[in-house]
């Protein structure tokens, strides 16, 4: 009698078991086919979206700032060439002081011929005041411009447009003036 | 299974594309800094023209004080004809050009002076410091520089011996008078107890000196050596201009003067003794040819021993 009771329980217990374990695969079985692909569908257009989002804002504020920067190094370098002409203006109305009416100044000025990738041209105009000139240097792909002024002791010939690159500035002694060209 | 592995691929090739996008961004403004950096590293390197407006500028001052000691020396010879004053300018100066080229050869400029004219004139001279500054004759009121002249290195070293004392007109001391384009400048020199005394009439400016003597020197605006607000004179005293004293017998002095005129008035000074002429060079005349990668200068100068080139 006492070993039919506990056969009993063996068998209920080992029932109660593998209806346990049954359950438990039937659960897994079920997530693993339904749940498991749901999420991954999602997840992926959730990371594709976000990373376009902020792949493309990024590029959106990449590809001004880079513009940007590169117009404002093109403008600060023509700023840098535009001086040392002026310093060399300067110099060559110096050495035309020394030099009187009868001597002879040539001063060579070795500008870059390319400022940021670009061409770009030279003018010299006649502003208000006495002998008062501005330098501007125009970019030809990106149309950046930089002015400089400067003031001399004598004139200085207008000039349109030279092409940027190795100049001759020139004591000219007929005019009394200095003049700017291609070297 | 084969879906979920395409897209994990395209999700890869995403981000590869966008990488290599920012990667091109980074590039570009590495690039655009090195353009900055580039260019003003050109200017730098390639600003020659102060540099080279130096470089002239130091070969023409040394030119004129060369060139001016050349002058200076061949003065110094006691002679009495101005060609051998000439022939000695002339080859100090030949010489000093071959110096120089050689010089700055080395640094690849060509760099020459050559003479072109001297400027002869006269060297007025009195040595004896125990002599009063009259003429020959001994007239105390009596023009040095007689008609006007450009005049260079006039000094004078004067005692107390014979200066007048101060009085409120200055009426008896001996006064130098400059005469350029009809303004009068008059310089006063008197003592004052134990003091040399150097005034000037119309700005009544004054200073001096207490050891006995003083040397006066009208180029620089000096008495023994130190700045004196009397002899500021106009820069129009450049200019030709004549140079009369008065109360001459009031000092004992040695002086030196040269005018750029090689006719004085002779009556005025005599073969020896005190006041004297001598033939001097007064200036010469140079080119000055300096060339160089960045520069080609030439002027012509002209060299005045004593000025400011």
């Amino acid at each position: 009698m006492t070993a039919d009771v506990a056969s009993t329980r063996d068998a209920e217990r080992s029932h109660l078991e593998m209806s346990r374990r049954t359950r438990f695969r039937d659960r897994w079985t079920w997530h693993r086919g339904v749940d498991r692909g749901v999420s991954t569908a999602v997840s992926y257009v959730l990371i594709l979206g976000i990373i376009a989002l902020l792949g493309s804002s990024l590029f959106l504020a990449i590809g001004p700032f880079v513009a940007g920067q590169s117009d404002q190094t093109t403008r600060s370098s023509m700023g840098v060439v535009g001086n040392q002409l002026a310093t060399d203006l300067q110099a060559a109305d110096r050495l035309a002081d020394a030099a009187g009416t009868s001597g002879t100044v040539e001063l060579r000025a070795e500008l870059p011929e390319r400022i940021g990738g670009s061409q770009y041209r030279i003018s010299v105009t006649e502003i208000a005041g006495e002998h008062r000139y501005e330098i501007t240097l125009r970019s030809i792909d990106s149309d950046t411009v930089a002015t400089v002024t400067i003031q001399t002791d004598r004139p200085v010939e207008e000039t349109g447009a030279i092409a940027g690159g190795p100049l001759t500035i020139e004591y000219d002694t007929d005019g009394e003036m200095l003049v700017i060209h291609e070297a | 299974m084969a879906e979920l592995a395409s897209a994990r691929a395209d999700r890869g090739q995403l981000l590869l594309v966008f990488a290599i996008g920012l990667a091109v961004a980074f590039v570009t403004l590495a690039l655009i800094l090195n353009a900055a950096v580039a260019s003003e590293l050109h200017s730098s390197t390639t600003n020659h023209g102060p540099a080279a407006e130096r470089a002239v500028t130091t070969y023409q001052q040394d030119v004129w004080s060369g060139i001016g000691g050349l002058i200076s020396s061949a003065n110094a010879q006691d002679v009495d004809e101005i060609d051998p004053l000439r022939d000695a300018v002339a080859n100090g100066t030949e010489d000093w050009n071959g110096l120089s080229q050689r010089q700055y050869a080395a640094d690849g400029v060509l760099a020459s002076v050559g003479l072109v004219d001297t400027t002869t004139g006269t060297r007025i001279v009195q040595d004896n410091q125990s002599r009063a500054a009259t003429n020959r004759t001994g007239a105390v009121e009596w023009a040095v520089v007689d008609e006007p002249a450009r005049v260079r290195g006039f000094r004078m070293n004067v005692t107390q011996d014979a200066l007048a004392t101060e009085g409120s007109a200055c009426e008896d001391c001996f006064t130098v008078t400059i005469d350029a384009n009809a303004t009068n400048w008059s310089v006063y020199v008197y003592e004052s107890g134990d003091d040399i005394v150097i005034a000037e009439g119309a700005t009544e400016d004054t200073c001096r000196v207490a050891n006995g003597s003083a040397r006066i020197d009208f180029d620089n605006g000096s008495v023994n050596d130190r700045h004196c607000s009397a002899l500021a004179f106009p820069s129009t005293v450049s200019d030709p201009h004549r140079i009369t004293f008065a109360n001459a017998d009031r000092v004992h002095a040695r002086y030196e003067l040269f005018i750029d005129d090689d006719v004085p008035f002779e009556p005025h000074f005599a073969e020896d003794g005190a006041p004297t002429l001598e033939p001097a060079i007064y200036s010469a005349t140079v080119t000055v040819s300096y060339r160089s990668t960045d520069l080609r200068y030439e002027t012509e100068l002209e060299v005045v021993p004593g000025g400011t080139g």
